[in-house]
């Protein structure tokens, strides 16, 4: 096996979905599932997209893209407020650049130990309309959580 | 003793997640001040009286190593002790961190006890609780 070949088996996008559902979990006290991505539907407008590059023995960026409707129960989850209370537009995009933050560096510890020095950039947000969403959701390097039955997308670029 | 505590993360969420959480935690607090970088900390920290600083790393502007470093070698702010709230994960970091000065660290996502266990072992609070 080359060696970027066994680069890319540990960097396994199962292992990132996995991350992030235990971090949703520990953090905002919900659960999420893998799910099959040719059984997404497509369920909001507007969807928050945050990406994260890791720079060590190995770089690369991680992105989460979560629909802005979910967002809002993410964040009460996270600040223990009730759902329905209203939240800025700021913290909701916060929410989604934190949830990665934390992903980003609970995967590359997952997946090359607490030894190897990384380099994170801060997160870029986006805003993702629905006809990039299906194209985010169909590449490769794409896999979907359901939240309920709400998909998110986190993608591994390499 | 109650505390007068710095929080510099960029995150609003983060901000408020790690002031809920200290509220939670049962760590005798006075006063939270906050920042978005490491230089807006740093004027905190020259305006204020602050008993200790809990540093992002990865921020704009000025990162929470470049703070800390800055601190450390500030006769004025060298005794503040510096936390480390991080998603950083490498003990190569923590270690280079600790030798320059810091004094704990905690890894995001975090719980309540992780910070009554530092804030105890960093300052030494487990008898002042309410």
């Amino acid at each position: 096996m080359k060696c970027w070949e066994r680069k890319m088996k540990k960097y396994d996008i199962t292992v990132l979905s996995k991350t992030f559902c235990r971090i949703l979990e520990q953090t905002a006290f919900m659960f999420a599932e893998e799910a099959d991505k040719n059984r997404c539907s497509l369920i909001d407008n507007s969807f928050f997209c945050s990406t994260i590059s890791f720079k060590g023995p190995s770089e690369g960026n991680i992105t989460l893209c979560v629909p802005e409707g979910i967002s809002s129960e993410i964040a009460a989850n996270i600040l223990g407020i009730e759902t329905g209370q209203e939240i800025s537009g700021q913290m909701l995009e916060d929410t989604v650049k934190e949830l990665t933050n934390i992903l980003c560096g609970q995967f590359i510890t997952d997946v090359e130990g607490t030894v190897p020095v990384f380099k994170f950039s801060p997160p870029v947000m986006k805003k993702l309309q629905r006809e990039n969403w299906r194209a985010l959701l169909n590449s490769a390097n794409s896999t979907s959580v359901k939240i309920d039955e709400i998909p998110l997308i986190l993608n591994l670029e390499m | 003793m109650s505390l007068n505590i710095l929080i510099v993360d960029d995150s609003s969420i983060a901000r408020s997640v790690i002031t809920k959480t200290i509220k939670l935690s049962g760590v005798p607090c006075e006063n939270f001040l906050y920042a978005e970088n490491g230089r807006e900390g740093l004027d905190v920290l020259r305006k204020n009286c602050v008993d200790v600083a809990l540093l992002d790393i990865n921020m704009p502007v000025m990162t929470g190593i470049e703070m800390a470093d800055e601190m450390l070698s500030d006769e004025h702010l060298k005794s503040i002790p510096v936390i480390i709230i991080s998603t950083e994960g490498s003990t190569t970091v923590m270690k280079k961190l600790q030798e320059k000065g810091v004094k704990g660290f905690i890894r995001k996502p975090f719980t309540p006890e992780k910070f009554c266990h530092i804030f105890n072992e960093v300052l030494g609070t487990e008898n002042e609780k309410i």
